[in-house]
């Protein structure tokens, strides 16, 4: 069958129907199911370190795909739950607008009308959630039901390291309720479920970032939203010991809710954010550390059907690719807007080196900003002008070499990292005044050049250089006259618009 | 930065030497080439056709009382769902091929760097490397991947990284007026040959270059129809699905340049659209009635009955594009492909014609003749023929959409929706506000509102397009809450802060 000649120029003609191809229209399977579930404040390098005792995450590692290298695309907590359920990059902040409530410190707002929101989409789809947190941002009709396990703020202060293991252990806390409350909405769900422990003092507080006394001249750092405390470092075996204990107490509770999340669901599982125990000078969550492991967490996917089980990718996942693959796995189109990569494309047999490049891992903590590579860790303040470079090498066991900013010797290095940053910005990164991101004033240029008050863009007639031709009239227009358009423009008022 | 995955399919490169070398670069077949992603198992073919410089109101389908006969695309557009308002969302032709190519909107600019071969001015840069283009994605996926067009940026130096994602290219270079920015032409024409084309006020301008190179190009290059310049891109497209039906599911990009002007088409199609009038009386065909992009239709002296001449010039090479489209469609029914094959035809910006005091394209006047295009999608089982819809479809849906159609996984970083969803009784993702930009000028609107401001803001006009379609009453004193809420539409839409492009020089970023 097809469409004749006569037909085709003619203009209607009846269509012939043959059989599309069924991938699209799998849409919407509506027996699959999805559980995500955050690891507060969890390092990778804890979790498989021989120290710290975390037989369940241990197990779930063995059973899933797993991404070795992720740092969350922004910094602190705040910021990167927007990231985790709009599946928007948050990086570079350029949309941070002072927020009432809230620290006045880039990243620092809530999700936007205009951003997509993971839960919207689901439910749009026919698909039901539940998501469990005590993060105030996830809050309103387009998140659905949400679950508060019931944390409340204190407000701590950060003075201290003392205050730093204050804040682990209130972590530990927001674990335990929240894997708790969790466990419950897991015994009966359809569709999706998010499990996302969060301390609700990260929403009124950016946390402290502690440093060494001479290291702050040192490294020009700057006052960092006022979050610089400088500290000597007395506490760091107490501080160690305690994050220990908050990494193995969120195991034990991690187990029990692994006993609950059902076989034949997506298990979707991420730790939100590192944290500098003293390693390189730096105590805190979201550091301007050269120490990488302080940055990298948990990431893991474990698939109903077992594909691709225990396999480690090196591709540069993070925290804004969760949303695409989840709502990809339970069959629904992602919204445009989402920038991550759909990471079901491994589950279906894509070799990671055939994903989209993603050649740098890039994330943004306040002003700061870090990139990193196999080899090189660059640390950088906003105008790129406190550029710092490390030499991180990923095969190397030694820690020495990492101390020491090779920004000088290796500019060529340095500026590949900063385009990158650049690229992924989409062309610059934004500088911030206290109430936003900043626009940089116009250059002064030569708007009006004959005082007419229409800029020389509009302006059809240049006053000070009279032509034969120049009349307003016969302009037709001149973006101010609403009247008296000459006959030329006639021939428009009679043309319909559809 | 990244290193670039599509030119040369990267499964050869890893093939070991000998495989290789015994692999001709010039090879078509992909029989030693193992995709690396997947399509679906029946996948459509798809073909994507742009309208360059193609206004929505000179389609007879948008408008039954437009100057041009259109019966193709009219045709075309009751077999499809046409979109009722769509908005490229950035223009002139530069941004809005890199946002169809790769998916990944080029508003607002904020990467522009001038740039050597390409147009100075916010918006003109190539492919940069870290965009996905879609010829490459579907590349890897196993889809044989075309494209014909004589478009003199896509053809020239910029954009070579997209046609070396393509299997089959075929670059024509026969627009005459617009060789410089690939080849320079070296054998203009005389002077005295184009007095029959060069208006008085313009006989010192740039356009006399112009009209000499395509003049020149012409009277060597062309001796019948078949040789202007949409007759050989299109034929390249109907030569290509000889090969193309044999390399099922194929994607095919067929993109000629006119009605660019200069608005030469063949002599019989400019009878057929009217009468000589105005200065043609005078023995000047008005082809080129503007110094590009554009000239106030005061500083080029020309009368009413000249205005309408060059509408009617305009109108004949639509039509004579819509004729040549025709044989393509003929041509994919003879080959039994119309059934198996999504048509996507989307128009990448319009052209005041006289409008608004306007003959060009000037980004200050860039109102509903430049932004409103024709945009439709035929679906092979012919879902939703005939039907419209609202939705503000816009350039940067094309890619992600057509992928969808084939069943390719895109690239997180294509931020256009996929409207395939509407062939399943779907919604795609509310878009409120159509958003675009036009050099430093900034479009926002929807089909009751319509603002245009400098990236400044000095200067926001307002129209309220209900009670004044033309656009020509500005009502932004009247209603500043509107005027607020589509600036703040636009500066979300940017991420947060719109970008700053300097005063002076090629207004390179400068920060935002």
């Amino acid at each position: 069958v097809r469409l004749s000649r006569r037909g085709l120029l003619g203009g209607a003609v009846a269509l012939p129907a043959l059989g599309l191809p069924a991938a699209r229209a799998a849409a919407q399977d509506p027996g699959r199911r999805a559980v995500l579930v955050v690891l507060p404040l969890v390092r990778k390098d804890y979790v498989a370190d021989s120290g710290t005792d975390t037989p369940n995450i241990e197990e779930l590692r063995g059973k899933s795909l797993r991404f070795d290298r992720v740092i969350p695309e922004c910094m602190p907590a705040l910021p990167l739950r927007r990231t985790l359920v709009t599946g928007m990059r948050s990086f570079p902040f350029r949309d941070w607008k002072r927020t009432e409530g809230m620290p006045a410190v880039p990243g620092y707002n809530p999700v936007w009308d205009w951003q997509p929101v993971m839960m919207e989409t689901m439910r749009q789809g026919g698909v039901e959630t539940v998501y469990v947190t005590d993060n105030p941002i996830v809050e309103g009709a387009r998140f659905g039901e949400v679950v508060r396990p019931g944390g409340r703020e204190e407000r701590a202060g950060g003075e201290s390291v003392q205050d730093e293991i204050a804040a682990i252990r209130r972590q530990t806390k927001a674990a335990v309720r929240t894997y708790r409350a969790g466990i419950r909405r897991l015994r009966d769900f359809s569709g999706f479920v998010g499990i996302d422990p969060f301390d609700p003092v990260d929403a009124v507080e950016a946390p402290s970032i502690y440093v060494k006394p001479e290291e702050v001249d040192r490294e020009g750092i700057g006052e960092m939203n006022g979050r610089l405390v400088e500290v000597d470092f007395d506490d760091v075996d107490e501080l160690r010991s305690a994050y220990r204990d908050h990494v193995e107490t969120v195991d034990e509770w991690f187990g029990r809710l692994m006993d609950e999340v059902p076989d034949d669901a997506l298990l979707f599982v991420l730790g939100d954010i590192g944290i500098a125990l003293g390693e390189h000078d730096y105590i805190g969550r979201g550091t301007p550390t050269s120490h990488r492991e302080s940055y990298e967490v948990p990431f893991m996917i474990r698939d109903p059907d077992r594909r691709k089980v225990d396999e480690d990718v090196d591709w540069y996942a993070s925290t804004h690719d969760v949303a695409p693959t989840l709502l990809s796995y339970l069959g629904l189109t992602i919204p445009g807007k989402m920038w991550g990569e759909d990471l079901t494309a491994l589950l279906d047999d894509v070799d990671e080196d055939d994903l989209y490049d993603r050649p740098f891992s890039i994330t943004a903590s306040g002003s700061l900003i870090v990139v990193r590579d196999k080899r090189w860790l660059m640390v950088a303040d906003r105008e790129e002008i406190e550029r710092r470079l490390y030499d991180d090498d990923e095969e190397v066991e030694d820690d020495i070499t990492r101390f020491q900013d090779v920004a000088n010797e290796d500019p060529g290095q340095l500026t590949d990292m900063s385009l990158a940053a650049l690229a992924v910005a989409g062309g610059t990164l934004p500088e911030f005044g206290p109430d936003g991101a900043l626009r940089p004033p116009r250059e002064r240029g030569d708007d009006d050049s004959d005082d007419d008050g229409i800029p020389n863009d509009f302006d059809a007639v240049d006053n000070d250089e009279p032509d034969d031709n120049d009349d307003r009239e016969a302009v037709g227009y001149d973006g101010r006259d609403p009247e008296d358009r000459p006959p030329a423009a006639a021939e428009d008022r009679k043309a319909a618009r559809p | 930065m990244g290193s670039r995955r599509g030119f040369t399919r990267r499964r050869l490169l890893q093939a070991g030497g000998a495989t290789a070398a015994a692999v001709g670069l010039g090879a078509c077949g992909d029989d030693y080439f193992e995709p690396s992603t997947d399509h679906s198992d029946d996948a459509p073919n798809t073909l994507l056709i742009v309208g360059e410089s193609t206004r929505a109101d000179y389609i007879r389908y948008y408008n039954p009382d437009s100057l041009a006969q259109t019966p193709n695309f009219d045709a075309l557009a009751g077999d499809s769902l046409t979109f009722s308002l769509a908005v490229p969302e950035a223009m002139p032709t530069g941004p809005a091929r890199r946002a169809l190519l790769t998916g990944v909107r080029s508003f607002p600019f904020r990467n522009y760097v001038p740039t050597k071969g390409l147009p100075v001015g916010p918006g003109w840069t190539p492919i940069p490397d870290h965009h996905p283009i879609i010829t490459e994605v579907l590349g890897e996926a196993g889809v044989e991947t075309a494209y014909c067009t004589d478009n003199p940026f896509l053809v020239g130096p910029r954009f070579s990284n997209f046609r070396r994602t393509l299997d089959w290219a075929r670059p024509s270079y026969s627009q005459g007026a617009y060789r410089f920015l690939n080849k320079p032409f070296k054998r203009p024409a005389t002077r005295s040959t184009i007095e029959r084309y060069l208006l008085p006020d313009l006989s010192d301008s740039v356009e006399v270059g112009r009209l000499r190179a395509m003049a020149g190009w012409n009277s060597i290059y062309r001796d019948s129809e078949r040789q202007f310049p949409t007759a050989r891109v299109v034929r390249s497209g109907i030569n290509l699905l000889d090969d193309l039906k044999d390399q099922r599911p194929f994607f095919l990009g067929v993109d000629p340049f006119d009605p660019h002007e200069p608005l030469d088409a063949p002599r019989v199609y400019q009878i057929a659209a009217g009468s000589p009038k105005g200065i043609e009386l005078e023995g000047i065909t008005p082809i080129q009635p503007f110094e590009t992009p554009y000239s106030w239709v005061i500083d080029v002296d020309v009368d009413d009955d000249t205005i309408q001449r060059v509408r009617e010039l305009y109108a004949a090479e639509l039509t004579f594009v819509d004729e040549w489209i025709g044989r393509l469609m003929n041509k994919l029914a003879d080959e039994n492909l119309l059934d198996e094959t999504v048509i996507y035809y989307m128009g990448d910006h319009g052209l005041t014609l006289g409008e608004h005091g306007i003959l060009g394209k000037h980004a200050a006047r860039c109102q509903w003749h430049i932004y409103h295009v024709p945009c439709m999608i035929r679906h092979p089982e012919g879902k939703l023929a005939g039907e419209r819809s609202d939705y503000f479809a816009s350039t940067h849906d094309v890619a992600r959409t057509l992928l969808s159609f084939m069943g390719v996984r895109a690239p997180g970083q294509m931020n256009g929706e996929d409207l395939s969803v509407l062939f399943d009784g779907r919604e795609p993702p509310e878009r409120r506000w159509f958003t675009s930009c036009y050099d430093d000028h900034l479009l926002a609107g929807d089909s009751d509102w319509f603002m245009l401001a400098d990236s400044e803001g000095r200067l926001k006009r307002l129209y309220d397009r209900r009670s004044d379609p033309q656009e020509v009453r500005d009502v932004a004193a009247d209603n500043p809450e509107m005027v607020d809420a589509l600036w703040k539409v636009l500066e979300d839409e940017a991420g947060g802060t719109l970008p700053q492009f300097g005063a002076s020089g090629g207004k390179a970023v400068i920060g935002g």
